[in-house]
């Protein structure tokens, strides 16, 4: 009995190895538009809930999980977030700096004032929440959740002195400052919301030079 | 066979399997209630140096942002680049990336490296297989629950459950239970 129970442990590890970053799979027949980044960023809505296929360069894959990447197209500009799907586990970390070809389908979060008066009112609960993820920088562009102190890069004024480590800002302070941000881009927009929108990959392919 | 010794086979037998199981969830259990303190799926390692003689943004090709790696480090590889800002160039390296600025030469390096088994283990254990390992992972906390109670009951006569008063009433009660 002991060699079964060992025989079965050792074979289930081995079937749980083999499905790790499955980047091949076919699509079920569902038709797929294929988009270039500034026709997404320009206008994403009518590609909401629609399967498409995008490439780009990967600028940022999330430290945490993986669960995110960041591509940019040829001006490097602006990027889009591409999150896994149910068929990918995670986006390893040497994608960074690869073209990458992505098949999926195009998410929308509508943020209105709804949304925001419910993300106020976990932040002040002190509840985490990664409402803000994405947001940075402008909604629907994603700029990455700057998680490399590299991204504050900047040209300094004449005299300064070598780059020094700040504090760490207040979370709360942080998530209330960029609720605020989100509301003067509602306010600017002439609209009553903003919507981000971010592609959930179905596969994913890194497209060699 | 006595219901006491197919409790010690079933609860030995587990013990050999929930070894794996146990060091697999134990140590990204660890590293994971520690997500504030470090990264536990890679080591990453940053360094600052000034590089002197930096070309203009509009004029950077391949080779020359290839040439700065050289300068930065003969072991790093250079694989692509792009500007995320005007005079800030970002290389990607096999290693990790540089970000340059332009105007100053200050450049920024980071190295990452995936942590060896832990990145494994965490992988694991945020079910992230899915599919095979999500059913293998339900019956090893199924199996844990009987492997919990099989526990209770390992020693014999008065010691079988610690702190009861009546250890063979309660067997003899789960014995007519059990129709044994």
């Amino acid at each position: 009995m002991n060699r079964i129970i060992s025989l079965l442990f050792a074979i289930s590890l081995l079937a749980s190895c083999g499905q790790g970053t499955k980047n091949n799979r076919g699509l079920t027949g569902e038709e797929v538009k294929p988009i270039s980044v500034s026709e997404f960023l320009s206008d994403a809505g009518p590609f909401v809930d629609q399967s498409v296929k995008i490439s780009g360069t990967v600028v940022h894959v999330c430290r945490h999980g993986g669960q995110r990447l960041f591509i940019v197209g040829e001006d490097g500009e602006e990027r889009i977030r591409i999150t896994t799907g149910k068929d990918i586990p995670e986006f390893d970390i040497e994608l960074e700096g690869e073209t990458v070809e992505v098949t999926g389908i195009v998410k929308e979060l509508i943020i209105d004032e709804t949304y925001l008066a419910e993300w106020e009112a976990e932040v002040m609960e002190g509840s985490t929440s990664d409402r803000g993820e994405g947001h940075e920088g402008g909604v629907g562009h994603g700029e990455g959740h700057g998680d490399s102190p590299a991204s504050n890069l900047e040209q300094p004024e004449a005299g300064d002195q070598p780059e020094t480590e700040e504090p760490a800002e207040d979370p709360t302070e942080s998530q209330l400052a960029r609720i605020q941000q989100v509301r003067d881009e509602i306010a600017q927009s002439g609209k009553d919301h903003l919507s981000d929108y971010w592609i959930e990959t179905i596969e994913f392919k890194v497209i060699k030079e | 066979m006595k219901l006491r010794k197919w409790n010690r086979i079933i609860h030995r037998d587990l013990g050999y399997v929930f070894f794996g199981m146990s060091i697999i969830y134990g140590l990204s259990g660890i590293a994971l209630n520690h997500l504030d303190d470090w990264n536990p799926d890679y080591i990453i390692r940053t360094g600052e140096i000034i590089l002197d003689d930096i070309p203009q943004p509009g004029t950077i090709t391949r080779q020359q942002a290839a040439g700065l790696v050289d300068r930065i480090d003969r072991d790093y590889r250079y694989k692509s680049h792009f500007f995320p800002q005007e005079n800030i160039l970002k290389i990607f390296l096999s290693e990790g990336s540089a970000t340059i600025n332009l105007a100053t030469g200050h450049a920024y390096i980071e190295v990452i490296k995936k942590r060896p088994v832990f990145r494994e283990v965490n992988f694991l254990h945020y079910n992230k297989p899915k599919k095979l390992w999500t059913w293998f992972a339900d019956l090893f906390a199924g199996l844990m629950i009987l492997f919990a109670i099989t526990g209770l009951f390992m020693l014999k006569g008065k010691k079988i459950l610690i702190g009861t008063q009546e250890p063979r009433r309660l067997e003899a009660t789960i014995r007519r239970i059990l129709g044994d």
